[in-house]
This record gives C-alpha cells, sequence and structure tokens, in this order.
C-alpha cells in the first residue's frame, strides 16, 4: 500500500498560447507521488510549479496545449476533452490555494461553502447529516466553536482560520491526493508553523498522498519525503529530501540551499545565484541554468542535459557526478 | 468584533437601524427623494381623489392663467392643467420603470452571459452593444419608435432597445472580472457545476454596479419618455402625459403655465431619482468616495 503510485506524471509539457505562438512553459516534467507520502515541488517565481498542478486539476484555460501523460489512480488525467477529470476533481484530488483571504466565497457563510464540497460529490445524503459532517470538519481543522462558527461569513474568519476552512473544504471527501500551492505563503510564520502541522497530521492520518508547492526549502525539510526541484519549466532535480539536502548534485540546487542561512556557525553574507532565471520566450540554447552556472562548460551551451540518475537521485546536469564535493553542513529542519 | 470564537449574532435589523442612524445626514436627500417619489407612485395611483377635475373634459375657459378654480390655469382647450398633470403620473413614471426594469433585466442577462461563456457568445453580444451604442440614444430611439408606430407603448420599447446595451456591457465587465478571482477557481477545482458557479459564485459579485446605474438612470428615462412625447412619438394627445404637455404648453410661450405643471413634476421625479441613486451608489460602492 505504502509504494502504491497514486499519481505518475510522465513527460507533461504544457504551452500557452500568446501573442508570438505558442510558448512552453512546462517542458517535459516526470514525477511520482505515492500514496500517504509529502512530495515537495520547489522552484523560484515563473519555474511552472503552479502551471504543472493547475494542469493536473484542470485549470488551466481551454487555449493550453497539454501533452504528456498524468495517471491518478488508473486514470488519465490529460484528455482532450477534459471532461473525464470532473468526477475527480474535488472527491479524490482537491487543492489548497496560496490565499485564503481570496480563496472564499466572500458571499456564503463558510459551513454553506464546506457542506457544498460534501454535497457535490455525495448528493443521496440529508440537509442535517451534511451539516453534522461539515461541523466535523470544521472541529477537524482545529476551528473553535465550530457550530456557531459554521454560519458566518469569511470576513468574521482571521487569514489563518479561513485557510483552516479551505483545508476542511480540501479534505471533505477523504481525497487521495491534495494539491498544496503554497499554502501558507500568505500567513504570517506562528500561523504558518499551526497550518504545517495540521496539513501533516492530516495527512498522516487520512493517508494522502500531498504535493506541495513551495519555494520555502525551510517547509520542504519540514513536511516532505521527497522533492523535485524546477528550473525553466524543467525539473533539474528530483530524490530524497535528505539525499538531495545533503548532496545537491545539480548546481541550481546547490545554489538554492547556499542561499539559505545556518541557525548554526558564523553568519556570513548570504551567497545568492546570480543574475536571473531566463524568460520562456528566449531559453538559452543548451542547459537552461548554463548562463547562471559557476561550473559551466561547452558542452552546457549546446546540449539540454537531461534528467538521469546520479547516486540515489536524479540531477539534469551533464557534470553532476565530476563537481567539487558538496560541503557536508548540517540543515536546519 | 472579537477575534475568535464568541458567536457573533447576526442581527439584520439592528444592523441597519444603527446604520440609518449613523448616516442621517448624508443620506438626508435621498430620503427626502424618496419621500418625493412615494408621493409621486400614491398620486398615480389614486390621481382620481385627488384631481379637482377630469383630465380629459374641458372644464372652463381655454388658456386661463392660474387662478382659485384652476390652480394651474388650462390648457388650449380649456382642460385643467393639474388635473391632467395628477393623471400624468400614471403615465409617465410607469413606463420609466418598465424601461428600467425591463432594459437591466435584458442587458444583465446578456451581458452576464457574454462574460460567462465567452467566445462565440460574448463576440455576438458585445458587438451587438457596440452597434447600438454608435447610434445617438435620442437618434435611435425615434427611429424605432417611428418605425413601430407612435404611442406609449412602442416608445417603451424604443427606450429599452437605446438601455439594454449599457448594462449589457457593464455586467459583462463585472462578470468577467469576478470570474478571475481565485474563489470561482476554487469553487472550479473543488467540481462545482458551471452554472452553479454563475448562479453562487458570480453574480452575487457582479449585480450591484447594475442596480446603482438602474436607478441613477430611472431619471433619465423619464427625461426620455418626456422628450420623445414632445416630438409626438409617445402618448398620443388627449392622454395626459407630461412631456406631450408639455409639447403643447411650448407653443405658445405666454401662457407660461401650461408648462409648468408638468415641468416641475418631471423636474421634481428626477431630482428626486437622482438623490437616490446618488445614495444607492454610496451605499454600494466602496471605490466612489464623495
Amino acid at each position: 500500500m505504502t509504494s502504491e503510485n497514486l499519481l505518475d506524471v510522465r513527460d507533461l509539457t504544457i504551452a500557452f498560447r500568446t501573442p508570438r505562438g505558442y510558448v512552453e512553459a512546462v517542458r517535459g516534467v516526470d514525477f511520482v507521488i505515492r500514496r500517504g507520502e509529502v512530495m515537495s515541488l520547489v522552484g523560484e517565481s515563473g519555474s511552472g510549479k503552479s502551471v504543472t498542478m493547475r494542469a493536473l486539476m484542470g485549470l488551466l484555460p481551454e487555449t493550453t496545449r497539454i501533452s504528456g501523460s498524468a495517471r491518478f489512480l488508473g486514470q488519465e488525467l490529460i484528455q482532450k476533452s477534459g471532461r473525464g477529470v470532473h468526477g475527480l476533481r474535488g472527491a479524490r484530488m482537491s487543492m489548497i490555494f496560496q490565499d485564503p483571504m481570496t480563496a472564499l466565497n466572500p458571499v456564503m457563510a463558510i459551513g454553506a461553502q464546506v457542506a457544498e464540497a460534501i454535497r457535490i460529490h455525495n448528493r443521496s445524503i440529508s440537509r442535517q447529516e451534511v451539516r453534522d459532517r461539515a461541523v466535523k470538519l470544521l472541529r477537524d481543522v482545529a476551528i473553535p466553536f465550530p457550530e456557531q462558527r459554521f454560519d458566518q461569513y469569511p470576513h468574521q474568519f482571521s487569514g489563518g482560520m479561513r485557510q483552516r476552512v479551505v483545508i476542511a473544504m480540501a479534505i471533505a471527501n477523504r481525497p487521495d491526493l491534495i494539491i498544496a500551492d503554497e499554502p501558507t505563503t500568505a500567513l504570517d510564520v506562528t500561523v504558518q508553523a499551526q497550518i504545517l502541522e495540521l496539513l501533516r497530521n492530516l495527512c498522516a492520518e487520512y493517508h494522502v498522498g500531498l504535493a506541495l508547492i513551495t519555494h520555502d526549502l525551510g517547509v520542504v525539510a519540514g513536511m516532505a519525503q521527497s522533492i523535485s526541484v524546477m528550473y525553466a519549466g524543467a525539473i533539474v532535480e528530483r530524490g530524497s529530501v535528505e539525499e538531495v539536502f545533503y548532496n545537491p548534485s545539480h548546481p541550481y540546487t546547490r545554489g538554492l540551499l547556499g542561499a539559505l542561512p545556518h541557525l548554526t556557525g558564523r553568519i556570513e553574507r548570504l551567497v545568492d545565484i546570480g543574475g536571473n532565471p531566463p524568460t520562456i520566450f528566449a531559453l538559452p540554447e543548451g542547459c537552461a541554468f548554463s548562463p547562471r552556472c559557476a561550473f559551466v562548460q561547452p558542452r552546457c551551451r549546446v546540449e539540454r542535459p537531461l534528467l538521469r540518475q546520479v547516486r540515489s537521485a536524479y540531477a539534469a546536469c551533464h557534470f553532476a557526478e565530476t563537481l567539487p564535493a558538496y560541503p557536508v553542513q548540517e540543515m536546519q529542519a | 468584533m472579537t477575534a475568535m470564537g464568541t458567536p457573533q449574532n447576526n442581527n439584520w435589523a439592528k444592523a441597519l437601524m444603527s446604520h440609518l442612524r449613523r448616516d442621517f445626514w448624508s443620506a438626508l436627500p435621498a430620503y427626502i427623494g424618496g419621500l418625493v417619489v412615494l408621493f409621486w407612485i400614491v398620486v398615480a395611483l389614486t390621481a382620481p381623489l385627488w384631481a379637482p377635475y377630469s383630465p380629459l373634459d374641458m372644464v372652463g375657459a381655454r388658456l386661463q392663467p392660474p387662478s382659485a378654480d384652476h390652480y394651474f390655469g388650462t390648457d388650449g382647450l380649456g382642460r385643467d392643467v393639474l388635473s391632467r398633470t395628477l393623471y400624468g403620473a400614471a403615465q409617465s413614471l410607469p413606463i420609466a420603470v418598465v424601461v428600467v426594469v425591463v432594459g437591466a433585466t435584458v442587458g444583465a442577462v446578456l451581458g452576464a452571459a457574454a462574460g460567462f461563456l465567452g467566445g462565440w457568445t460574448n463576440t455576438i453580444v458585445m458587438r451587438l452593444v457596440d452597434v447600438t451604442l454608435s447610434f445617438p440614444p435620442m437618434l435611435l430611439a425615434m427611429a424605432v419608435a417611428v418605425a413601430l408606430g407612435p404611442g406609449l407603448k412602442t416608445a417603451a420599447v424604443a427606450m429599452i432597445i437605446v438601455w439594454w446595451p449599457l448594462y449589457a456591457r457593464l455586467m459583462q465587465s463585472q462578470v468577467i472580472s469576478v470570474k478571475q478571482m481565485d474563489h470561482v477557481e476554487a469553487a472550479v477545482s473543488s467540481g462545482v457545476r458551471r452554472f452553479r458557479i454563475l448562479w453562487r459564485y458570480i453574480l452575487p459579485l457582479s449585480w450591484t454596479p447594475i442596480l446603482i446605474n438602474a436607478t441613477m438612470d430611472f431619471g433619465q428615462v423619464v427625461l426620455l419618455a418626456a422628450a420623445l412625447s414632445f416630438i409626438g412619438l409617445g402618448a398620443a394627445p388627449p392622454t395626459p402625459e407630461w412631456g406631450q404637455m408639455i409639447s403643447e404648453g411650448a407653443v405658445n410661450f405666454y401662457t407660461w403655465w401650461i408648462a409648468a405643471a408638468p415641468g416641475l413634476a418631471i423636474l421634481s421625479v428626477v431630482l428626486a431619482l437622482n438623490f437616490i441613486g446618488d445614495r444607492v451608489r454610496d451605499v454600494l460602492d466602496p471605490r466612489s468616495t464623495t
């Protein structure tokens, strides 16, 4: 049961229609999420993390060109019509959005919104039963006085409480997979910790797979078992969190980790990655990271590296094995 | 409000009362406007009880200035101007209500469909809107009224044709902007049906500008109806309609009283409706801070 592949994404490519023709925002992404596993997708803004997950939820505009395969519970999510996903969406897989201040309908009582999430996929149960279940969900996400809070509106809730409501809606139908798109970015740090704790407990309790989109490596270290690092629409490194954090094989991952402050040792100037990420309108030839890479070789500028096994992880770098040894440091979880 | 726990009592009546008390002075013109409109509605419904004479009978000498017998004088046929003005409310006001309600409904439905469905529906509806709006409103209303034959009903149809595109355009832009909000996307992701998304997640956040515009437009429609009647495309002559009465009075400048009473009636109604419209906008539209 633990090793069952819940979601199997292969060669997912997403192109948006623009006035300058189709532009690929995601270029051949593969990853797997197992039941009960927290898989984290990290990368800077615009690297394609959100677009990848939105494609799986069927939230991209109809003009988007999506190719490749994404099998969820044995069903293909990437279909021409996009209709097949409807029954799964919200029921077997659900999504938690970044900003709880705007993700709730401001003119519906929160209880009604949770109830709606239940009723959409289960039309036969009675009104009272829906209410009972909605109240129980609110209690599960640790909202105090759920019976009284049921009839209140989103503006009467704080940000953290709203995110709990959003989570309650996401787990309403006991999904197998939850996609969380930067669930704590809009919250302050103490609330962030509570929400992550809640998510982690719920995932463990219900044994669901969690795809955690984030750019916060601290969150990854605390929550995830596996990690995929995205850069310019492609996965550049993938593996278990321990392997990737302690022994990063891709120069970009090293750059990300090097930019983190350490709690131990002397406080030094943080190391940044020089330059800016490329725009998807003008990707460099060869490796997309080559213009910023400290270890760049002539080959990197002509040949695009593919994701391949490097030690126990995967990396998309021609010279992953020959990079200088990564300074082993205590990573802060 | 307390941040956590302690359940709040959503007492609507209480909130409304405190709201009314707090903003009494800034809302005063709207209250006066409301009284004026209420007055005219009562008059329209019960004109026979108040009017001293029948609006159609020749009850005195022609072209008499205001006197104790005829407070607003008599017109060119010896009819009592005050009686005709009071009866006129029953002609002029319903037409404005019909035009605004039908126009706003048609416009809002088409605009919402265009904004929500997009694609061809959007293109067809919005081009239709563009074409209609490219005519001067008075000219288009005249052309339609002439084509359909004069009369109050055709004047109403003409005005609806002139008016709906404004609401359609407003609704379309509003629906498009609400459609892109996060909570709509969240609803899509949890599998809420399309129609329900429109009904529960988009429309409740899109209709207030329509209401604001509709109240502001009431006065305009009363004016346009009067204008159509003035040039002979609205009410047919014996009917006591304000615009038509003004046109009769305009023939002779020295018998000013014939046009004065219906003119004041129109002025009071339009002014009152504009006061109400301003207030509705202040309350419903947080962006206007006047």
